[in-house]
């Protein structure tokens, strides 16, 4: 008889307890979700960052290509090189010149562009994984758990019940 | 984490560049705030594993507890004395179902009892059922084993009571069969329970030789029960059913049998044997002591008395059935020719009427008529008839064989419907009628059924003969007292009055010695009536005795007075001169008187004399005869005293006269027994072997040789045997004392010598046997 009482206070505590944990289990996945939402948007801001910082770049690029190329021209011509006729050394030179400033841009470009991606798939992930993780949080049901946890108490303590 | 923005190679001018810093990410880890959850769960664990521990603690003590219980319960089951095990028999069938009620509802009540959990219960259940299960089996085999005893008990005495039924029922065909069936079905089932199934050859055999065991034993029950009525019914039933037993066994119980078988079948013949001596010559002999009065009241008509065979028949028949005293009274014999059947022309017809001792007449057709008809029947009667025409009470016999042209029969009117038992019983007196007792008994093929018959019909040969010479010798004194009275009264008449043929028919071998003693009385003790009447007194008071002493003491007394061995010459002398005088004073003519044929008076003179007295007067019937065997025996004893110097013996004396009487010119007619000469030869061995003597003296005749007796052989011959002195020695073995004081006869001597090894006489017999005398068959004892 005093079996029975124990198995059936073993039954009641298991219950109870396995809501309980269930619950906080819960409680922390959404805590959890919500924080990966926010570094979502956190990767978000940064993209955008580097798109800002990546025009200012470019432009100064720019800006130092053409200050170069102004240089070499009036080196050119202050010794008295002709620089615009082509088929001659110091065109080839001005114009590889430009060229290569040409260059520089668009690898700038690319690699803002590439790291604005980058960021930007951070944020999809952080995104992904609340949405993951607010998931497994509402599958946490603490009735369902108690419910499991009094059938395996009951099931452990049947012999004690009979 | 650092923005990486591309610089310009040898940014000179504006050469400040913008830092750009990314933000970093929040990296929390949250964890679930489950410490009160878990502590309950653990909790709740705990109070489980307490629980149970509870539950365990307490199963163990229930199976302990119940455990105990068990046993006792089991104990009280199986107490020998007051358990299952003390049943026996019918009480031992359903104690296994009994023991499983009585543990199922002890379980039932043990667990009701019990406050367990559930892995408990079935713990203390699975104990339980194992007991349950342990005992079942204990009370399954004792049960199984006490059912298979019982069945056995059951079995045996089921087939005891068959064989007992059996025993009882042996001639019940239908009894016999239903137990018959029984035994064979209870032995089958025997057979079965022993595990003897008949599948394989060995296991058949086996089966078969059980169940024939059982047979067997019923066949032998069935013997008993015949052999508890008749040993040669049984005898017969176990030999015709020999081949459906175990023949070892039948041939045991035929032996064990055997001498009940042989003495019934001694017992059967020795009586066929006396009916064919009673029978014997009936038909040709003049006078039968049949003990039947005849009287004869015939008419006109046929007014002659029939002749005496006929009514020695009807006289013996009635006396075999009715007893002595009887009385036939023949109301129509011998006719004059007018008789319508012819039948009673020559004398062998009667017609009789029948009356008991007490006077009653033998009505018609009454039992005692019938039994009549048969025993005239196997006498020799071949016509018999009664219940017809006028005859009334009265029946018709006769020895006249019917004439079938005539339409005669054995038997006719109310007997006719005996004729099948009548003719059958004349049939078999046919076959006995010329046969003697001993003819039947040497006609007996078992050796040892005729040695048995022998035997027997010896000892009531003897019986009879011991019978007939006690009724002798009463009337022998009955006529010396009368004879001694007439002549202290002075009246004394001729001695043919009182020795008359009646007289002498009941005095038989004792007429010599009625003469003898009235001759010793009265001339022994002429002037001393007194003492003479004492002596009288004294003789008959020892005849009317009878123990073998006194009687012995009797013939010495008899001896005493007459022999001559007590006297000197000269006494012989004058006691032959006074009885020479007495006999001429009392009218006896010189053929009666004790005549001398020598003047010499010695023993053997004396006793030779006798013997040719005894020639003389009762071989009487041819006086030419007479004298001559008398002249032959003593011209015999003439030469053999020359030849051989010295005396012949008493026996060889006898011997001779009887090869006189038989080997000699005389005329026994019809031979055989009970004829008139066998008559006189057994007065003379009589008298011989009626001399008294001692033992010693006979063994000193025994060592000479001289000691001889005329016994019959196996064949129904006398033969002379010599007893020796071996013999003799064997019986002085046997009593130290030799008889002292005891009169000694050499007869005594050879019927101690039968008592004491019956074999060694007709053992002695047989070997000095191979005499080639013929005729007599004198009984002698044994």
């Amino acid at each position: 008889m005093l079996g029975a009482i124990f198995g059936g206070l073993s039954i009641v505590s298991s219950v109870i307890g396995a809501s309980k944990q269930a619950k906080a289990q819960k409680n922390a996945l959404k805590a959890q979700a919500e924080q990966d939402l926010r570094n979502a948007e956190i990767a978000r801001e940064n993209a955008r960052d580097v798109e800002r910082v990546g025009r200012i770049t470019i432009n100064d690029a720019k800006v130092a290509a053409a200050r170069q190329l102004s240089t070499a021209r009036a080196s050119f011509v202050g010794r008295g090189v002709v620089i615009n006729e082509s088929g001659t050394t110091p065109e080839a030179v001005v114009q590889d010149m430009v060229r290569a400033g040409e260059i520089d841009v668009i690898r700038l470009r690319n690699n803002i562009e590439m790291e604005k991606r980058r960021a930007l798939d951070q944020a999809e992930n952080f995104e992904a994984q609340a949405g993951s993780t607010r998931k497994s949080a509402s599958s946490i049901s603490p009735g369902l758990a108690g419910i499991t946890a009094g059938l395996g108490a009951f099931a452990n303590n049947y012999d004690l019940l009979r | 984490m650092a923005i990486r923005v591309p610089t310009p190679p040898q940014m000179q001018v504006g050469a400040v560049q913008e830092q750009v810093t990314a933000r970093a990410f929040q990296s929390v880890q949250y964890r679930a705030d489950d410490f009160m959850g878990r502590q309950l769960s653990q909790l709740g664990q705990g109070l489980g594993a307490l629980g149970q521990q509870i539950d365990a603690a307490r199963t163990d003590t229930a199976l302990l507890e119940a455990q105990e219980a068990i046993n006792a319960k089991r104990r009280e089951l199986f107490d020998p004395e007051t358990g299952i095990y003390a049943r026996q028999g019918a009480n031992a069938v359903g104690v296994t179902d009994l023991v499983d009620q009585e543990l199922t509802a002890f379980s039932d009540q043990l667990l009701a009892s019990k406050k367990l959990s559930g892995s408990g219960r079935e713990a203390v259940q699975r104990m339980l059922m194992a007991e349950r299960q342990r005992a079942y089996e204990s009370a399954a085999n004792f049960e199984l084993e006490a059912t298979q005893k019982y069945q056995a008990q059951l079995n045996a005495a089921n087939l005891e009571a068959q064989y007992d039924r059996l025993f009882r029922n042996p001639g019940n065909p239908a009894e016999r069969d239903a137990a018959f069936t029984s035994i064979f079905n209870a032995a089958t089932d025997r057979a079965d329970q022993l595990g003897f199934t008949g599948n394989t050859e060995a296991d058949r055999i086996l089966r078969d030789q059980y169940i024939e065991e059982e047979v067997t034993k019923g066949l032998l029950a069935v013997a008993d029960g015949y052999a508890a009525v008749d040993p040669v019914m049984a005898d017969a039933f176990l030999e015709a059913n020999a081949d459906k037993a175990d023949p070892q066994i039948i041939q045991q119980r035929r032996d064990q049998l055997k001498p009940l078988v042989v003495e019934a079948k001694a017992r059967e013949f020795t009586s066929r044997a006396l009916q064919a001596d009673r029978s014997f010559g009936i038909r040709a002999r003049d006078n039968v002591n049949h003990g039947t009065q005849i009287e004869y009241q015939m008419g006109p008509l046929r007014p002659n008395a029939p002749n005496k065979p006929l009514m020695n028949i009807i006289g013996t028949a009635v006396s075999d059935v009715l007893g002595p005293g009887a009385r036939v009274v023949v109301t129509s014999g011998q006719g004059t020719g007018n008789a319508s059947s012819g039948r009673h022309l020559h004398g062998s017809a009667a017609d009789v009427k029948i009356y008991r001792a007490d006077g009653s007449v033998v009505t018609m057709g009454s039992a005692d008529m019938k039994a009549i008809a048969v025993a005239a029947a196997s006498r020799g009667a071949l016509g018999i008839g009664f219940g017809y025409g006028d005859m009334g009470d009265a029946m018709h016999i006769d020895m006249v064989n019917p004439d079938p042209g005539k339409g005669q029969d054995h038997a006719w009117g109310q007997a006719n419907a005996m004729q099948e038992e009548l003719v059958a019983a004349m049939r078999a007196g046919e076959a006995m009628v010329d046969k003697t007792g001993l003819d039947i008994i040497m006609d007996i093929e078992d050796p040892d059924v005729r040695d048995a018959a022998l035997t027997r019909y010896r000892q009531e040969q003897n019986a009879n003969y011991t019978t007939r010479v006690r009724a002798s010798e009463e009337a022998a004194l009955s006529i010396i007292e009368q004879m001694r009275r007439d002549h202290e009264a002075g009246t004394l008449k001729p001695q043919a009055d009182y020795l008359n043929p009646a007289t002498r028919e009941v005095l038989g071998g004792n007429v010599n010695s009625v003469m003898s003693t009235y001759e010793s009385i009265a001339l022994g003790r002429p002037s001393d009536p007194v003492k003479a009447r004492e002596v009288y007194a004294f003789l008959q008071r020892q005849a009317n005795s009878g123990s073998v002493e006194e009687r012995m003491a009797f013939a010495t007394m008899n001896l005493e007075l007459a022999s001559e061995g007590q006297l000197s010459s000269e006494q012989m002398n004058t006691l032959y001169a006074q009885q020479i005088e007495v006999a001429a004073s009392l009218g006896l003519t010189a053929d009666n008187k004790l005549v001398t044929s020598s003047s010499t008076k010695t023993p053997y003179n004396e006793f030779r004399t006798a013997i040719t007295q005894q020639m003389g007067t009762k071989a009487s019937a041819n006086a030419e005869d007479v004298s001559r065997n008398t002249a032959a025996l003593i011209e015999w004893a003439n030469v053999y005293v020359n030849q051989n110097g010295k005396e012949p013996t008493d026996i060889e004396l006898a011997s001779q006269a009887r090869k006189i009487l038989y080997g000699g010119d005389l005329t026994a007619n019809p031979a055989g027994a009970r004829n008139q000469l066998s008559g006189n030869l057994n007065e003379v061995y009589k008298q011989i072997e009626s001399r008294e003597t001692t033992l010693g003296d006979l063994r000193g005749a025994a060592q000479r040789g001289e000691f001889k007796l005329a016994l019959p052989s196996s064949t129904g011959q006398l033969v002379d045997v010599t007893i020796t002195a071996q013999m003799l020695d064997r019986l002085l073995a046997k009593f130290p004392n030799g008889f002292a004081g005891v009169p000694m006869t050499p007869r005594l001597v050879v019927t101690l010598l039968a008592d004491m090894d019956p074999y060694m006489v007709d053992q002695a017999i047989a070997q000095q046997g191979g005499g080639t005398d013929t005729g007599s068959q004198i009984p002698v004892s044994p």
